[in-house]
């Protein structure tokens, strides 16, 4: 049985008459493998595993689904010797997806600077507090000259920054201090900063530009 | 992060190798503050020939450095700017206010 039309997801929260929803966890799906190889057959089951983390967590097993558009997702504490660590993967991951040297050395930047300030001012320096890196590619852009890019969301459980501090300063006085977000600001095509629940979350997307080639494996 | 002084009559040549990130600018911080306010030398030349990344934070501790020469009248200059470290000087537009040269030559003669 599938439901189809508007009905609330549990899991997700939110509305969306688009996604069907099977009414099982995804252990009894799998149980019934009649009903599941249906539903594969139709397609629909990758849809219908969407929804069910849900239910299998009342049924007491986690469900992973992996996202088609990840490209890399990083947990590590809030150490700053862990840094080296995640520009590496970042400057591998950016010039893989066809980044200028240049580029790619000025997104590892933004998202050096970046990890830096949570370290910094959201967990006030202690070293052992969660940081979630996550990357997706972006899809193309039908029409667009920006025709794919990197998404990149950092979250954190820190203190919300100050709206103040978001704005970062004038360049024109020589202090030190500040150049962090400037940098991030420089590097990347779209900076978003939200905090909900807990959780800060900042969204920073960079463009690959129509020059540069993407390298599909 | 590797920090090496060797000194020349009254200079100091800080030799850098690394990167300087949070994790290791707090030491270039202590090391070239010392140098200037404590020791009071006269001159402080910093080689980065062999410094792979720099942060915000790296950037922070070389206009410190400079404030801090400044105050007490002595001079701080760089030399052996790799692309990595020009860019981000330049993206903080700092090149114009540091004396930079292109080698340990020029900055000892200069």
């Amino acid at each position: 049985m599938v439901l189809r039309g508007s009905r609330r997801c549990e899991n997700h929260d939110r509305e969306n008459s688009s996604i069907e929803f099977v009414p099982l966890c995804y252990h009894c799906l799998r149980k019934n493998s009649r009903f599941f190889f249906a539903l594969r057959a139709q397609g629909l089951e990758r849809r219908a595993l969407i929804c069910t983390p849900h239910f299998a967590q009342q049924a007491g097993r986690q469900v992973y689904t992996l996202n088609p558009d990840l490209l890399l997702k990083l947990e590590f504490p809030s150490n700053p010797e862990l840094l080296c660590v995640v520009r590496g993967a970042m400057e591998r991951l950016t010039e893989r997806m066809g980044f200028s040297e240049r580029e790619s050395r000025s997104v590892t930047r933004a998202v050096d600077e970046a990890v830096t300030n949570i370290i910094r001012h959201a967990y006030r320096g202690q070293p052992n507090q969660p940081i979630v890196l996550t990357c997706y590619r972006l899809p193309k852009a039908v029409g667009s000259e920006l025709a794919q890019g990197l998404e990149i969301v950092l979250e954190d459980q820190g203190e919300p920054p100050d709206p103040g501090r978001l704005r970062g300063r004038s360049l024109d006085e020589i202090k030190p201090g500040g150049l962090g977000l400037h940098y991030i600001r420089e590097s990347m095509d779209v900076v978003e900063f939200s905090s909900s629940g807990g959780t800060n979350q900042l969204r920073l997307v960079r463009c690959l530009r129509p020059e540069n080639t993407i390298q599909d494996s | 992060m590797q920090i090496s002084v060797r000194r020349i009559d009254k200079t100091a040549i800080l030799e850098l190798t690394g990167s300087i990130d949070l994790s290791s600018s707090p030491a270039v911080r202590k090391i070239l503050l010392n140098e200037l306010r404590e020791s009071r030398t006269p001159r402080v030349i910093l080689n980065l020939e062999k410094v792979k990344y720099i942060d915000s934070s790296g950037v922070a501790s070389l206009v410190e450095g400079l404030r801090a020469s400044r105050d007490i009248g002595s001079r701080l200059l760089l030399f052996g700017l790799t692309p990595v470290v020009r860019e981000v000087l330049q993206l903080s537009r700092l090149l114009k206010i540091f004396e930079i040269y292109e080698n340990e030559q020029q900055a000892l003669s200069a």
